[in-house]
């Protein structure tokens, strides 16, 4: 360049700027861009890999803002309510005599009973009052018929008295028991004949013989003593007010707040409830004058922890009696039942103060120095009626049988008149007030859960829908409610079952305004989820590059600028990496954690690590290679020089050089690592619940239920992986081209 | 057939063909006579002294990487050039030219002998010295476009090392900067921009100016303007020659562009495989070359004008290889002028007139 021509461009930039008429060759037309413009200027030209940005661009707004918008937390579990059919109790036509007593002949008495079965028409011949002898071990027992009609006879079981043994004919009595003569040579006559007849009679009385062994003979004589009742009925006492009450925590506080203010009634609910001492406690009498409950005034306290140091200055933590740490107790207790019946929340002993909190049936005493107490006041012991356990009474139930065998209205137990009412095939027991006090019925029941009380209404409802072949009937269940229940027979079992509120886990709900992607397995919002496990996916993704760049290109760097021995030492060690079997080692690092019980967050570093620590070696060889062919580059030749330093010849000619492969490389290898973490998220060995990451929700398509009827719980997951990946493969692709030289555009 | 065999073992007699490993320890033995040899004296009118200067590189085998032989690279090479002047060093490619101007550089270690700038051996001083003393000694590379590290601006690469090494006060760099780009002729406004923005000629330039920036006394150019087409080539060569003249700026112009060289040079060596094989001023080798070689490779500058019948020496053969040069004189393989001594006895480099220096047995 002449210096005509320098002096012309020296003037025209002094020349004003309004008068900027530049020549056509100008070199100032054209615009100054920097490398890194140029780079951008052409990646923004990439249509695809202004899609792969926008993509990942929409994935972390989707991902990082999301879950602050998203209206449900991470792990949060959906559930909803069903009324399904659930099992309630379960009823059976009773076929087996019940052993009311001693209930140790009860094979033999079957046995007996059974001997008198018509063998073709199946039914017994028996009439009432008949009486068959049966032995059973060493005992012989009567059985006598009270009622034989209904599928299986009713009968009364008694004993019989042992009075003689004989052993090869001859007849040993027992002592203590006084036979007359007669007797005595019957049983020796008996016994001297070879003893054929099984039974003896001797006056009317009946004498059993029982063949121990072919020497050895046992005679038996009957007594008048029942031990046993066998019978298939079974008995339900019909006390349902007592139960009513006791639910009622409203009417118990009512009741024991007029029990300790020394009241001789109570109105609850526009009824009048009489209260009558009874021994030590207090006797509740309903309007109807049922006695419901004996109260008992008792001041219980409840252990209570109490923390204190021992010698060596330790805490300890003691269990105390709440009572026994405070001073004066029948001072206290006496001023605790006062502040209690007047109704005030406060009480003073001595100098302390204590407040008072009612919670139901228990006071909550809480002592000045902040120790907190329970005493329960009162306790409840509901009385029922004196007809309460005549269902298991033997005198009772012979004295009910029987007139059930003869088909009386009635009968007589204790001096008292019982009515029998028959109700078709079953029967009430009614007090000589005219109240149902009992059912009788071959229907045995049962509940199928603990918890589940039949109420007197079901067990009703239950023997008519069996007597009439009904499939549903309606109830009252324990808490007042009205019920349908469904009969379901199998195998002669009467299966009940109700339609039961229950809260399920609204797991794989499909799609719906509140859960747009549905819910998944776990009853969880895969949308939210979608976007957490997005946020694990694209860190992990991010920092385990990060992690990778920084171990390459310190490695990758110091082997390929010092080259010599360094470079072979390093590229040695990144062959012992490379020959680390990956999948394997995650496996196996995974499992180990698994039984280490590692935390969440601390598994996901670990998996970061792993990953940055496995995978660091590809970069280390490329920052190496790149770093090679850059030093024997004509600059970095020029750099030495002009003497400029080693660092600044590194860090200012040399990784800028390196910068645009690194950012490229770490770009396309970014949606490899997402990959990887979903293949380890799908095997079970990343992230673990609750954290999601989108590889572990794919997982649950593990199920092969799921990932026949469930497409949203798999599909969007695995669709965010695929699309993520794109982008970052586009980006890549689009930073690879942009910076290449060759690709001018 | 039994005629060849007859010639065959005449040749085989008339001549002990030297082994490997012969060869070796007599490598070996010049290695050791050459540093043995003492100081030269320093002239203070030369800027560059070069004494007998020896690169081997070394040929590595085996396991544990030992020198079994050599690549003479540059096998005794010897010239002073004086302040002001430039030097020409001309040769076909291979021939050891660019590896001379590395050496005297520093940027190879020498294998043996001397090299005093400015009476300084500047391969025996520590590399700390080194670096200050960098800024004297520059280099123009053949490739504009790959000597340039494409992401910094051109600000930035003439001015990295001004800043460095404080030619300059900080206050005065920019006017500085811009001094030395308009000498160079680039313009201020280029500051900003990089290096793929400009043309071969501009990139050159880019390179002159950053080493001009550092106020060097001697520049080595390796080659500057081979890389350009003929009109750029000019451009350089006169800018590189005003400078010369405003800077008294001492060249190595190595090149192997006779017609380049015969415009800038005061003094020329030529060099073949390694050796110098003549050495004179631009007027007595242009107007007398002496050796075969350099008769050959001047006969084929060409000549502009079409009436005038060229006289082309054409040379046989293609340069041997620097790791097995043949015995003897290197170049009598190619040589039409070739004797018997010339394949026993390697030539010495005598001054056959003043200032003309020659190696080859025709002038013994």
């Amino acid at each position: 360049m002449d210096k005509e021509k320098s002096a012309e461009l020296e003037k025209q930039q002094e020349a004003p700027k309004d008068q900027e008429q530049l020549a056509l060759d100008d070199a100032r037309r054209v615009k100054v861009l920097s490398p890194g413009m140029l780079v951008f200027k052409r990646f923004i030209r990439n249509k695809l890999a202004v899609v792969g940005i926008i993509i990942i661009a929409v994935m972390f707004i989707f991902s990082f803002l999301g879950p602050i918008f998203s209206p449900y937390g991470r792990a949060q579990i959906f559930t909803r309510n069903v009324e399904e059919p659930g099992k309630y109790a379960t009823g059976k036509f009773n076929t087996e005599p019940r052993i009311l007593g001693d209930d140790s002949m009860k094979s033999a008495y079957l046995k007996a009973l059974g001997d008198q079965k018509d063998k073709t028409t199946g039914k017994y011949n028996l009439t009432v009052g008949q009486e068959i002898s049966f032995t059973s071990k060493d005992s012989a027992y009567i059985l006598k018929v009270l009622n034989p009609n209904g599928a299986t006879p009713s009968c009364g079981i008694y004993g019989m008295q042992l009075i003689a043994t004989s052993m090869d004919g001859v007849a040993v009595f027992e002592s203590g028991v006084s036979v007359d003569e007669g007797l005595k040579g019957l049983i020796t006559e008996h016994a001297a004949n070879g003893g054929k007849e099984k039974t003896l009679e001797y006056k009317g009385m009946q004498i059993t013989v029982q063949s121990v062994s072919k020497v050895q003979k046992k005679y038996f004589a009957s007594s008048d003593t029942p031990v046993a009742l066998a019978s298939v009925n079974i008995c339900t006492p019909t006390l349902g007010a007592v139960a009513d009450f006791q639910s009622d925590t409203e009417f118990l506080r009512a009741v024991s707040l007029a029990v300790m203010a020394g009241e001789s009634s109570v109105d609850y609910k526009g009824d009048s409830y009489a209260l009558t001492a009874s021994g030590e406690g207090t006797l509740l009498t309903g309007p109807d004058g049922t006695e419901l409950f004996n109260i008992e005034l008792e001041n219980r306290s409840e252990t209570i922890e109490v923390e204190s140091t021992d010698k060596d200055g330790n805490p300890v933590t003691e269990e105390m009696d709440f009572l026994s740490t405070v001073e004066d107790a029948d001072a206290f207790l006496q001023a605790m039942d006062g502040a209690i019946s007047e109704g005030v929340d406060s009480f003073t002993v001595g100098e302390n103060t204590y407040t008072l909190e009612k919670m139901d049936t228990e006071y909550h005493v809480t002592a000045p120095d902040g120790q907190l107490g329970v005493v329960v006041a009162n306790s409840f012991t509901p009385v029922g009626t004196k007809y309460d356990a005549l269902d298991t009474d033997l005198e009772f139930r012979f004295a009910m049988e029987t007139a059930i065998g003869k088909g009386a209205p009635s009968f007589s137990y204790n001096g008292e008149n019982f009515g029998l009412v028959n109700n078709g095939a079953d029967y009430s027991v009614t007090n000589p007030k005219g109240e149902e006090i009992m059912l009788v019925s071959d229907i045995a029941y049962g509940p199928d859960y603990v918890g589940i009380e039949l109420t007197v209404d079901f067990v009703k409802k239950l023997q008519e829908a069996m007597r009439t072949n009904q499939d549903s009937f309606v109830f009252v269940n324990q808490y007042g409610e009205e019920t349908t229940a469904l009969i379901n027979i199998v195998n002669g079992n009467y299966y009940v079952s109700t339609l039961q509120k229950t809260t399920l886990i609204d797991g794989r709900a499909a799609p719906s305004s509140e859960h747009p992607l549905g819910t998944d397995v776990n009853g969880m919002d895969v949308f939210t989820r979608l976007m957490y496990g997005g946020r694990v996916s694209l860190i992990v993704g991010f920092v385990v590059v990060f992690f990778e760049l920084f171990l390459g290109v310190i490695v990758g760097g110091i082997s390929g600028y010092f080259g010599g021995v360094v470079d072979t030492i390093l590229m040695r060690l990144v062959e012992l990496f490379n020959a680390i079997p990956f999948y394997p080692m995650l496996i196996i690092i995974g499992s180990v954690m698994d039984n280490m019980h590692v935390g969440q967050y601390e598994r996901l570093m670990m998996t970061m690590v792993l990953l940055g620590v496995l995978g660091w070696t590809g970069i280390a060889r490329l920052v190496r290679g790149q770093i090679l062919s850059l030093r024997e580059q004509d600059f970095m030749v020029a750099a030495e020089a002009t003497g400029i330093r080693t660092s600044r010849r590194i860090f200012r000619h040399l990784i800028p050089n390196v910068m645009p492969l690194l950012i490229v490389n770490a770009t396309a290898s970014l949606g490899g690592i997402i990959l990887t973490e979903a293949t380890l998220g799908y095997l079970g060995l990343g992230v673990k619940y609750p954290m999601a990451s989108w590889g572990s929700i794919v997982n649950q398509v593990n199920d092969m239920q799921v990932m026949q009827t469930a497409w949203w719980i798999w599909i969007p997951a695995g669709l965010c992986i695929l699309i993520t990946v794109l982008g970052f493969n586009f980006a890549g692709d689009g930073l690879r081209d942009a910076f290449d030289p060759k690709m001018k555009r | 057939m039994e005629a060849v065999e007859t010639v065959k073992k005449e040749a085989t007699e008339e001549f002990h063909q030297l082994t490997r490993a012969e060869l070796f320890q007599q490598l070996e033995q010049r290695i050791r006579d050459i540093k043995a040899e003492p100081p030269i004296q320093h002239d203070p009118e030369n800027v560059l002294e070069v004494h007998n200067l020896l690169k081997y590189f070394p040929i590595k085998t085996g396991l544990f990487s030992k020198v079994t032989a050599y690549v003479r690279a540059v096998d005794g090479v010897s010239f002073n050039i004086k302040r002001g002047t430039t030097m020409g060093l001309v040769g076909e490619s291979g021939c050891g030219k660019t590896t001379v101007g590395k050496t005297i550089l520093r940027l190879t270690e020498k294998t043996a002998g001397q090299v005093y700038f400015n009476g300084i051996e500047i391969h025996d001083i520590p590399k700390s010295e080194m670096r200050k003393l960098r800024p004297k000694i520059q280099m123009i590379f053949q490739d504009p476009y790959s000597s340039l590290s494409p992401r910094l601006p051109i600000a930035e690469i003439i001015g990295e090392a001004v800043r460095e090494h404080n030619v300059v006060p900080h206050e005065e760099m920019d006017a500085y900067l811009d001094q030395v780009m308009k000498q160079c002729g680039l313009q201020p406004y280029h500051k900003d921009r990089y290096p793929h923005e400009f043309s071969g000629g501009q990139r050159q330039r880019i390179c002159i100016a950053r080493s001009i920036a550092l106020k060097p006394d001697f520049i080595i150019c390796d080659e500057p303007v081979s890389a350009l087409d003929v009109s750029i080539q000019a451009q350089i060569i006169n800018l590189m020659m005003d400078l010369q003249k405003q800077l008294g700026l001492t060249y190595l112009f190595i090149s192997h562009d006779l017609s380049v060289v015969e415009h800038i040079s005061d003094t020329i060596g030529v060099m073949y495989l390694g050796n110098m094989v003549e050495y004179a001023s631009k007027e007595q080798i242009f107007s007398k070359p002496l050796h075969p070689y350099t008769e050959a490779l001047f006969s084929a500058i060409p000549i502009p004008d079409p009436d005038v019948k060229m006289e082309r020496i054409i040379l046989e053969g293609s340069i041997p290889s620097p790791a097995n040069p043949p015995s003897g004189c290197k170049f009598h393989t190619r040589c039409k002028k070739c004797m018997g001594i010339c394949r026993q006895v390697a030539p010495e480099t005598k001054e056959v007139e003043p200032g003309h220096f020659v190696a080859c047995h025709l002038f013994d």
